[in-house]
């Protein structure tokens, strides 16, 4: 008995201790709680400038950095030159860009796309939107048309139905659970969830009755409707077959209220049969569902959120996979999950402090190498691999050779969109298929091998990096530039060596062949 | 055998008698040569009459799966029927009694797609998916000329206004006259509209043919596929000059959900009438004077029509259509709960001048 | 970070089992237990899966009722095995019946293409709320390629191919399908005009050098499945001669027939011999609503040309042993005829063909009524073929078991049982 006291004392004094030094900033904080947790474990070292900066250009401006940038970087004395790259980086437009296509990827997953989304998101991330105010903005959907802003995407895509499949408003349901709740409940539509004691049925009910009577008016324009919902659902498990009925609920919050309108007064606009106009009703489940998820009442909004931003910046959840959150599948890192929530909430859901703060920890910094063997991942003591997407890719293979033309300051080029979705077809998933696994495909590698528009920029024409490479003299000074250019590095000695066989090999195309490997690497093609 | 309500016709052309429900699908029907009879051909393998009080004879239960092909004597009160497993009878018709001239069962080893009795009466001429084409003695069936019809599957054939040439048409687009005293072919006509090779489906097929009661013109029947499976088509009718061998001209619908033509008859030297079946639930009945290029008269309310058969001197018409709700997936209970199997209404029709 | 639960649902039938949580990264799905992986691991036995899409008629075909109310205009005719008869549209298919099994007693659920063919194809398990993946991408799943390294689960099919990562389903795009559109090299297949054979030799091995560098200080499997999926590529490249036309012999052409089910099935038995681990193979077109007679008159004479050159080939190369054949659709075609004289959808009582590896050969199990109008003692779901084909192929289907991220996943309808009878 007195041991268990003695112990639980120990546990609360390191929990006070970690988390009532107000002095300290949250990345210190991160790394305490990280860095306890890791107790008598080999840590990987914190990652040289090269390293960091790599990982950090692809993570937050979403390509590798320029030759320039490299020298820029390691010319750079000054004191937290990390911290300040990555506050710079976050309040660019391109860091701005780079977290929009991220949240598209990650909140659509390649359901569509739609220009006046990722406007939308861009202008969000630039400006800095709160998060709890994006989230509700999204939830709303576009209901009139003078609602101006793309963010009716997310709803208004997944009301669209699939040839002679009716419209999934399951999978709606489901997707907000998973993507705004961190709890996937699609084995809760029927029953309680066989699994998980805590995903109960009238949470997925809950949840299904927000959309059940929602539409789409019309998918070009975003716009959708909601025909009039007076009662609750109904619904039973298929093991029970009780009756239970349930109104619009968020799970873990209370039922929002139907209201009960007399008969000929529930509408805003009534409906007009003769021009099949549904009329708009005066209560809007959509509306309710943007007020109240995204609310401080409910914990999983913020750790949902939270759990996503460690993994973008961290390649893995503290809570994984990242849809299952319940008490069965604890986080890696409990404590600092829940203090990580709680700041967020008390910085008003502010999404880029939060991914400075992550970034400026040693956790986000360290080597992904060990020369020990590596521990399990979720103690996060190395730097873990990440996959790349289709655009980081192609942003990444421009900048290797040379192709990425800066001509306006400040802002990223764009890409031809011929070549974007030929890189889409190559790396990107189908159509509701999470990107969050690496997983290199056989049309990836053939793409590499094989396809002309790749092998096209290997050309050595003005200003291409084999075209420079084909200008230096000497071989050994060629073969850092490759590497440099290409692995954000220099090559060991004995990479050296056996890239000076290949040259001597592939004689007249020694360097296409050389930048062509370089680039097919695993270490080109992968965050870590 | 029920009776039917009588059918909303459009004012015109036609006047609906009666209508007769066959217990079963039919495929063919003819009148018999003064108008008395019309002989049916039906998917229960029967052949059934209806006489001129819409009486239906005892079937005649001689044939095996569908009797698909009926011909009638210009000449006498007698008939041939054809059936899908290659049999081939002949039968007479004396005071109202149903006679069998001569049964054989194996005259194709294959689905007879069509019979046609030559002009004279003297010979029944048969095709089918043996892709064979035969010549029969109508007095005593004997097999009097044979040739084979290797290069597609035969779909329709017709005796020449003089007898001396047969015209066989096919799945694939042309129609061939053939010399029946020697299986020499002689003419080729086009039809590819007819054709179209859909994945790996053959589809379409002439399907039927006729002759203008004063020899000079040729007309055929089928669709323009534009799809196999389900199969949608246009229909389509061709008209040739028989003489000089050239079309004259190609009639074709508007709706690919209109289908085939199965049937066509002429009137007379200047009319033809011809119905359809598409979709389930599509059929028409249609009146087009050869000098014009769409029909003048349509009738759309019978649905899916594979037969039309002209009698009493061009007064009379009798066409053989499907029950409605003919189509539906999985298992279609009716009222009683039993899967019952669709069937024939025959509108029997008086034409007005 | 361990964690065990029990699921005691009786209702779902799941005997006791530990969910686990996975330390590190699993995959989408990996096998349940490592022992299991090994054991079932068979590295011989192949499956040439002919899907006929849009419902072949069973009464053109395999359960033939000529000469009754619903039967048609065709025959029925016997076979080279004493008792079975099938349609007369299939004359050189009935020289094999000596080789075949057929079911005649299926009935499913589902009378619609687009929901239909994705139940068959996946097997209709109990509803988990995850998609389970089509036959293909299971084979490839639990039997892996063969040992040659070829890819385990290719599509031969008309128009386009590509890669078909829908087929997986919960288990991940690696166990997608490769379509070959046409019959056709993947895109980026063939190596690139620029690039000599001695170039690429190079270059590969380059790039396979620096992933060892890479791996050094660093978790090896996402770099050794890069590796892994090269050295695919290459298999792949070195079998370019399956796709030249050239390599095809007038001789066999003719055999198989010029349309694309022969050239398909060809190229298909080609994969098999290549080390492909499932072969499917598609003909579109079947859904004969309209014309359904002469339809099949046309569709069925070349299947079964196609089909007859096959299984001589297969079983001149002694192939039988180890392939197991399959032909489907998504379901049958109504003994009603409508008024376009076409047959509609049909889930109620129809068949599947099989032969070759783990089957009884020259059976037929199960039966419909007289007229076709209903199954005839016991019916069995598409579930039942799932079991069937896993227990043919050597799996333990009662008892194997997906690994969906923790939550085990049964292979097949755990209600449904193999058709015993047809099994070996």
């Amino acid at each position: 008995m007195r041991f268990i006291y003695f112990y639980s004392s120990v546990c609360m004094i390191i929990f006070f201790s970690a988390s009532l030094n107000a002095k300290e900033a949250l990345h210190e904080l991160i790394d305490r709680h990280v860095e306890q947790k890791a107790k008598g474990l080999a840590v990987a070292a914190v990652a040289d400038d090269l390293e960091f900066l790599r990982r950090a250009s692809l993570d937050f401006l979403g390509r590798i950095p320029t030759l320039q940038e490299q020298k820029d970087f390691l010319a750079d004395k000054s004191a937290d030159k990390r911290g300040a790259w990555i506050d710079k980086a976050l309040a660019s437009k391109s860091g701005a860009k780079r977290l929009a296509d991220f949240f598209h990827i990650h909140f659509m997953e390649r359901l569509g796309d739609n220009p006046q989304w990722r406007e939308y998101l861009e202008n969000s991330f630039f400006e800095n939107k709160p998060w709890n105010v994006m989230a509700s903005e999204i939830l709303k959907g576009k209901r009139s048309e003078e609602q101006k802003s793309g963010a009716g995407f997310f709803i208004s895509k997944r009301l669209e139905n699939y040839g002679q499949n009716p419209v999934d408003y399951s999978g709606l349901a489901r997707d907000v659970g998973r993507l705004f709740l961190g709890k996937d409940l699609r084995c809760a539509e029927c029953h309680d969830h066989l699994f998980v004691e805590e995903y109960k049925q009238q949470d997925f009910k809950g949840l299904f009755a927000f959309f059940e009577n929602t539409y789409l008016k019309d998918a070009k324009t975003m716009l959708v409707a909601e025909k009039l919902t007076s009662k609750k659902l109904e619904y039973a498990s298929v093991f029970k077959k009780e009756k239970k009925e349930t109104g619009p609920r968020v799970p873990g919050l209370m039922e929002v209220s139907i209201p009960d309108f007399p008969k000929g007064q529930e509408y805003l606009v009534p409906p007009d049969p003769k021009k099949k106009f549904q009329g708009v009703p005066k209560f809007s489940p959509l509306e309710e569902l943007s007020k109240t998820l995204p609310d401080s009442a409910n914990t999983s909004f913020s750790r949902n959120m939270v759990n996503r931003v460690w993994f973008f910046v961290m390649g893995r959840g503290l809570v994984h996979p990242l849809d299952l959150h319940h008490a069965g599948n604890p986080a890696s890192h409990p404590e600092l999950l829940d203090m990580l929530a709680k700041v967020f909430e008390a910085h008003k859901y502010d999404v880029r402090w939060l991914i400075s703060e992550l970034a400026k920890s040693k956790t986000y910094q360290r080597s992904s190498r060990m020369d020990q063997k590596l521990p399990a991942k979720e103690f996060f003591v190395y730097g873990l691999e990440k996959r790349l997407s289709a655009e980081q890719l192609l942003a990444s293979i421009l900048v290797a050779t040379g192709r990425w033309n800066k001509d306006k300051p400040g802002e990223e080029p764009s890409f031809p969109e011929a070549l974007l979705q030929k890189y889409m077809k190559a790396f990107a998933n189908a159509a509701r298929e999470p990107e969050d696994e690496i997983a290199f495909s056989l049309q990836a590698a053939l793409f590499l091998l094989n396809d002309s528009t790749v092998l096209k920029l290997l050309e050595p024409d003005e200003g291409s990096l084999v075209a420079q490479l084909e200008k230096i003299q000497d071989e050994r000074k060629a073969i850092e530039l490759a590497w440099l250019s290409t692995l954000i590095r220099k090559p060991s000695e004995y990479e050296v060596r056996f890239a000076l066989e290949v040259l001597k090999k592939a004689k007249d195309s020694k360097y296409k062949v050389l930048v062509w490997g370089l680039l097919a690497s695993s270490e080109f093609n992968l965050n870590h | 055998m029920f009776l039917q309500k009588k059918a909303d016709q459009p004012a015109g052309k036609t006047k609906l008698i009666k209508t007769v429900n066959l217990p079963s699908q039919a495929n063919a029907a003819r009148f018999s040569k003064d108008g008395r009879f019309l002989v049916l051909g039906c998917m229960d393998g029967q052949i059934r009459l209806l006489n001129d009080s819409y009486e239906e004879l005892p079937p005649i239960a001689l044939h095996h799966g569908w009797v698909q092909t009926i011909d009638c004597s210009s000449k006498d009160e007698s008939f041939a029927s054809g059936d899908s497993w290659g049999g081939l009878a002949y039968h007479k018709i004396q005071q109202g009694n149903i006679q069998k001239v001569w049964h054989d069962p194996k005259a194709h080893s294959g689905w007879i797609k069509k019979i046609a009795l030559s002009n004279d009466s003297s010979t029944v001429a048969s095709c089918a998916t043996d892709q064979m084409i035969r010549l029969f003695s109508t007095k005593d069936g004997s097999k009097i000329r044979e040739w084979s019809y290797a290069s597609s599957q035969p779909m329709a054939l017709c005796f020449s206004p003089d007898d001396k040439t047969l015209v066989v048409s096919d799945l694939n687009g042309k129609l061939d006259e053939f010399v029946v005293n020697n299986g020499e072919k002689k003419r080729s006509f086009d039809a590819s509209i007819f054709y179209k090779l859909d994945r790996i489906q053959d589809v379409g097929g002439v399907r039927s043919i006729a002759f203008s009661p004063d020899g000079n013109l040729m007309a055929c029947g089928g669709c323009k596929p534009s799809t196999g499976g389900f199969v949608q088509g246009m229909t389509v009718i061709k008209i040739f000059d028989w003489n000089s061998g050239k079309e004259l001209k190609t009639v074709q619908g508007s709706s690919d959900n209109d289908g085939f033509v199965h049937d066509l008859r002429f009137l007379n030297n200047k009319e033809l009438v011809a119905v359809s079946s598409g979709q389930p639930g599509n059929g028409k009945l249609f009146f087009l004077k050869v000098e014009e290029n769409q029909p003048y008269h349509t009738v759309s309310n019978y649905p899916n029509c594979h037969a039309v058969a002209v009698g009493s001197e061009g007064k009379k018409l009798a066409v053989v259509a499907t029950n409605s709700n003919s189509s539906g997936n999985g298992k279609v209970l009716d009222k009683e709960k039993k899967y019952p199997a669709n069937f024939s209404p025959v509108h029997f029709l008086e034409l007005l001048s | 970070m361990n964690k065990m639960q029990k699921c005691f649902s009786k209702e779902h039938n799941i005997s006791r089992r530990e969910w686990f949580q996975h330390l590190g990264v699993v995959g989408a799905a990996g096998m349940f237990s490592p022992a299991f992986a090994e054991a079932i691991k068979k590295k011989d036995k192949q499956v040439m899966f002919i899907w006929l899409d849009g419902g072949i008629s069973q009464l053109e075909s395999w359960d033939p009722k000529p000469n009754t109310t619903f039967g048609g205009p065709f025959r029925a005719i016997p076979t080279n095995v004493n008792g079975i008869h099938i349609s007369e549209l299939l004359p050189k298919t009935s020289m094999h019946m000596d080789k075949m099994a057929i079911v005649r007693s299926l009935s499913t659920k589902d009378n619609s293409h687009s929901a239909g063919v994705d139940r068959i194809q996946r097997g209709d398990p109990k509803n988990r709320g995850v998609t389970y993946p089509y036959i293909g991408s299971a084979i490839s799943k639990l039997m892996g390629p063969c040992e040659e390294g070829m890819p385990p689960y290719v599509w031969i099919k008309p128009m386009n191919g590509g890669f078909i990562s829908k087929d997986a389903g919960f288990l991940g795009p690696k166990y997608g399908a490769i379509a070959f559109g046409d019959g056709k090299p993947p895109d980026n297949l063939p190596r690139a005009q620029t690039v000599s054979k001695e170039l690429d030799d190079i270059r590969k091995e380059f790039r396979a050098k620096l992933d060892l560098q890479y791996r050094k200080g660093r978790m090896p499997e996402n770099s050794e499945a890069a590796t892994a999926v090269f050295d695919m590529a290459d298999k792949l490249q070195q079998r370019l001669d399956l796709f030249d036309p050239a390599n095809v012999s007038a001789k066999d052409a003719e055999r198989y027939g010029t349309w694309d089910l022969g050239r398909h099935l060809y190229l298909g038995r080609r994969m098999l011999e290549a080390g492909v681990r499932f072969v499917k193979v598609t003909s579109y077109g079947w859904d004969t609503h309209g014309d359904n007679f002469n339809g099949h008159l046309s569709l069925v004479s070349k299947f079964d040309k196609s089909f007859a050159a096959l299984m001589d080939d297969l079983h001149d190369r002694k192939m039988l042993d180890n392939v197991l054949v399959i032909v489907l659709s998504e379901f049958g075609r109504t003994p009603r005829i409508n008024g376009h004289h076409g047959r509609d959808h049909w889930p109620e009582a129809w068949s599947c063909a099989m032969a070759g590896c783990g089957l009884k050969k020259g059976i037929v199990s199960g039966k419909t009524n007289a007229l076709g109008t209903e199954v005839e003692g016991k019916s069995h779901d598409i579930g039942s073929m799932f079991h069937t084909w896993f227990s043919a192929l050597g799996l333990d289907s009662a008892s194997l078991e997906y690994d969906n991220q923790g939550q085990p996943l049964p292979v097949a309808h755990e209600d449904e049982k193999a058709v015993t009878e047809v099994l070996a």
